[in-house]
């Protein structure tokens, strides 16, 4: 993966494991007393070692900023295994929320003033045309208003629209397409009887807050329009008609499979005939006609229509014809070929989602209603889990060692450099040292146990050895605890110009410290670093570039012992509850010379 | 500066007349434009700024290869280059004598970064950061080139064209049949540039 930026750490999810996306460790987690630890499934789970290669692995590796966390299975939640439930409707452009009762009925658009350029798809803005000149301008613009494109320039006023207001755009553009339409259709009475297909309704659908009114104020309602919606309400009106005509004819015609069925008037007359032997008079049954008239919903269509649309494309030059993507995005069955028939498109409304545990249904994130982006709740695994950061030992006086990453210290220059010297290429057969710092941000101290298998999985091979793999990491108490408690010490590290709390890699002397199995490199408040050994392996001749990145699949196994108040009974809140968490995460390392490069 | 015997000996004043300063290109600057005394203006073929002209501070204008031409009412922003490159080695350098050189109509805008090599942009044209104009290049009047947005070296761009996207054009139909909304567009221009005027200090005589 050599696209993401080194040193990454990767947290891989239990339900990587499940085809379902069930967690199968879910009962280890709750090592409790109602409930005896089933740890078959764990034990596999041990035995076989993550192969961060692994097709399916990849679904899994999530970095630790991007899970959430069930604080009633104790287990991390990635996208996989959370449910999604949506919250409401509002608009990316104004924010502005909409129940989903209102997106059912009118669409899922804005129906403000949100609007997306029919060119290039960023949102339009609102201008009015009002010369900035004006000695006497009055406070308020006033307008007429255009909506333009502040990237292509495209404007309404390629459209010929002026807009009264700025605000309440989508019932002036409404108003603006039915007059159009109604004015389309007198010609069209005028010149042909059938036209070339007119602006949908359908456009302005969603965007209908006073639809109704703008129907009514549409010139000529009586109108036959050639329009989409009407000619569908037409032929559907016409053939119910149909099917009614036809069924009074025969006994049991199609009626009883029509929407009257039996229970209508007609049907229980035939049926009383029936019963009571009248012989009626045998009517021959009508056969079902297709639309013949306008008025039935009939629509010719024109080979003319076709004549002049070829013309038109064949004058017009290309640029000026629509892409597929941009008629896409036209509203309703609205496809013009012409860039210059494309209309506004109303801005799509976002969804904002609250997310529960697949297995336990509890609550793990919840948004905030209003207008804002903020959550209400939101757990994140980074707030429970340790930390793990993988960090190059620096072997210059400058820089120190690993640091806990739970503050802003990345930004650092030690850190940069530390970065950079992160991405230059590893070596066969070569040693190379790193610092693994596992940070806690839980308020108990915790009893970390690594594990790594002793050489990568796949055909290089890199042997890799935690040279001390079980430690323990500081609680994560409040920083003024450290601060005033080791006050001593702090100064005297100050002194020496380094901060406190930090590990003194590169001070005079110390520089020819060696790393033993078994110790812990340094430690601090909340953190404790240990040194990894890596000799990367060989690299075949054919090596695809995935196998010259190395990363490191690591398990992670902690231990804790915390107040169980809170979760169940308040009674047992002096008693203390020992938890015990396991996972796999994947260091990313960096990349491995090709020798044969 | 740590030395206080060195700063004891050359004053600030007389340390900026021993630099080895560029030598002055052969300007002519209207009264009327806004120059500020951070611009760079280098090079030896004659630099023409008109009135109302605004060169932000840090803008680059090189005359090194050919002459370069400011027209009324432009306005260049900070870390743009304006300047012909050398003409190119080929067969049509053997054709042309004249050397290349760079004109900007009246109230083209050059956002930040822009770089606009030996061409001619017309009137109205504005040309949003870091786009890149090429050698040679003729850019007509009220086209719109984006941000990031490239002219190849001798493209012709016609009038009202918006150059967007990746290489895409598109015709600026409001700009070209809607003449009050030229209009607009050059009020809020010279607006612009008043604003802009009473914002930076100019040093004209720094030039001339
Ligand atoms: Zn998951
Ligand atoms: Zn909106
Ligand atoms: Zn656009
Ligand atoms: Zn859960």
């Amino acid at each position: 993966m050599a696209q993401n930026p080194l040193p990454y750490t990767y947290y891989s999810c239990p339900c990587v494991n499940t085809s379902a996306p069930v967690p199968i460790l879910a009962a280890n987690r709750k090592h409790s007393r109602e409930q005896p630890p089933t740890d078959t499934t764990e034990f596999d789970n041990e035995e076989q070692t993550f192969d961060s290669r692994s097709p399916r692995a990849n679904l899994s590796l999530v970095p630790l900023e991007h899970l959430l966390w069930c604080t009633e299975c104790h287990q991390m939640r990635c996208a996989r295994c959370v449910l999604e439930e949506v919250q409401c409707w509002y608009c990316p452009a104004c924010l502005f929320e909409v129940p989903s009762s209102t997106v059912r009925s009118e669409g899922n658009r804005c129906t403000r003033s949100c609007y997306n350029c029919p060119i290039c798809t960023s949102p339009l803005t609102i201008n009015p045309m009002e010369d900035p000149r004006q000695e006497d301008k009055p406070e308020h613009a006033t307008g007429p208003f255009i909506m333009m494109c502040p990237w292509c320039n495209w404007s309404s006023l390629d459209l010929g629209i002026k807009l009264e207001k700025g605000t309440n755009v989508t019932a002036q553009l409404a108003k603006i397409r039915n007059g159009r339409k109604a004015g389309k259709i007198q010609d069209a009475e005028v010149t042909s009887p059938t036209q070339e297909q007119p602006l949908s309704p359908l456009a302005i659908q969603h965007s209908s807050i006073d639809d109704a009114e703008a129907e009514a104020t549409s010139p000529r309602p009586d109108m036959l329009s050639t329009d989409h919606d009407e000619l569908f309400t037409r032929l559907r009106n016409f053939y119910q008609q149909q099917i009614v005509e036809s069924s009074e004819a025969s006994m049991f015609g199609p009626s009883f499979s029509s929407t009257d069925g039996f229970s209508s008037p007609s049907a229980i007359s035939r049926l009383l005939n029936i019963y009571t032997g009248k012989k009626t008079k045998r009517t021959k049954p009508v056969p079902m006609r297709e639309a013949l008239s306008p008025s039935e919903g009939l629509h010719i269509h024109s080979p003319a229509d076709d004549t002049d649309s070829l013309t038109c494309l064949s004058t017009t030059p290309w640029p000026d014809t629509t892409t597929t993507a941009q008629r896409a995005l036209q509203p309703g069955d609205h496809a013009p070929p012409f860039t210059s028939d494309l209309w506004p498109i109303a801005t799509l409304l976002r969804t904002k989602r609250s997310k529960r545990c697949r297995a336990c249904r509890t609550l793990l994130a919840r948004p905030e209603a209003r207008m804002n982006y903020r959550w209400r709740i939101r757990t994140l695994a980074l707030n429970h889990m340790p930390k793990l950061t993988l960090l190059p030992l620096a072997t210059t006086t400058t820089s120190s060692g690993g640091m806990p990453t739970l503050g802003p210290d990345l930004g650092t220059p030690a850190h940069i450099a530390q970065r950079a010297s992160l991405s230059a290429p590893l070596r066969t057969g070569q040693t190379h040292t790193y610092l693994l710092t596992t940070a806690n941000p839980l308020e108990d101290v915790l009893s970390v146990t690594l594990a790594t298998p002793p050489t990568t999985p796949g055909r290089v091979g890199t042997r890799v050895t935690i040279l001390c793999p079980q430690f323990s990491v500081g609680k994560n108490s409040d920083v003024w605890d450290e601060a005033l408690g080791a006050q001593p010490a702090a100064a005297s590290k100050r002194r020496s110009g380094m901060p406190s709390g930090m590990p003194t890699v590169g001070e005079d002397g110390a520089q020819a410290r060696v790393a033993e199995a078994g110790k812990v490199w340094a430690s601090g408040r909340n953190w404790t670093s240990v040194v990894v050994e890596v000799v990367p392996g060989m690299l075949p001749e054919d090596a695809s570039e995935e196998e010259a990145d190395l990363e490191i699949a690591v398990f992670v196994r902690i231990e804790y012992e915390t107040d169980a108040a809170g979760e169940e009974k308040a009674v047992a809140a002096t008693a203390k509850e020992k938890r015990e968490e396991a996972f796999w995460c994947v260091l990313g390392v960096g990349t491995i010379q090709s020798t044969f490069a | 500066m740590s030395d206080p015997k060195r700063t004891s000996r050359s004053a600030p004043s007389k340390r900026t007349s021993l630099l080895p300063s560029a030598p002055k290109p052969p300007c002519k600057i209207d009264p009327a434009a806004t120059i500020a005394s951070s611009t760079v203006l280098a090079g030896i073929h004659p630099i023409t700024i008109a009135a109302h002209a605004v060169l932000h501070p840090h803008a680059r204008i090189v005359s090194a290869e050919g002459p370069v031409t400011i027209g009324e009412g432009c306005i260049v922003f900070e870390k743009a280059t304006i300047g012909p490159l050398a003409p190119s080695t080929s067969t049509e350098s053997a054709t042309i004598t004249a050397p290349p050189s760079t004109i900007l109509g009246k109230n083209v805008t050059i956002s930040t970064g822009v770089t606009i090599e030996g061409c001619a942009i017309g009137d109205g044209c504005v040309i949003e950061p870091y786009a890149r104009i090429g050698q040679g290049a003729k850019v007509g009047r009220y086209c719109k080139v984006v941000a990031y947005g490239e002219v190849p070296k001798g493209a012709k761009v016609d009038d009202y064209t918006v150059v967007y996207g990746k290489g895409k054009r598109r015709v600026d139909r409001t700009m070209k049949e809607w003449g009050e909304m030229r209009e607009l567009k050059e009020a809020v221009h010279e607006r612009q540039v008043r604003g802009y005027q009473g914002l930076i200090p100019s040093n004209i005589a720094k030039w001339s």
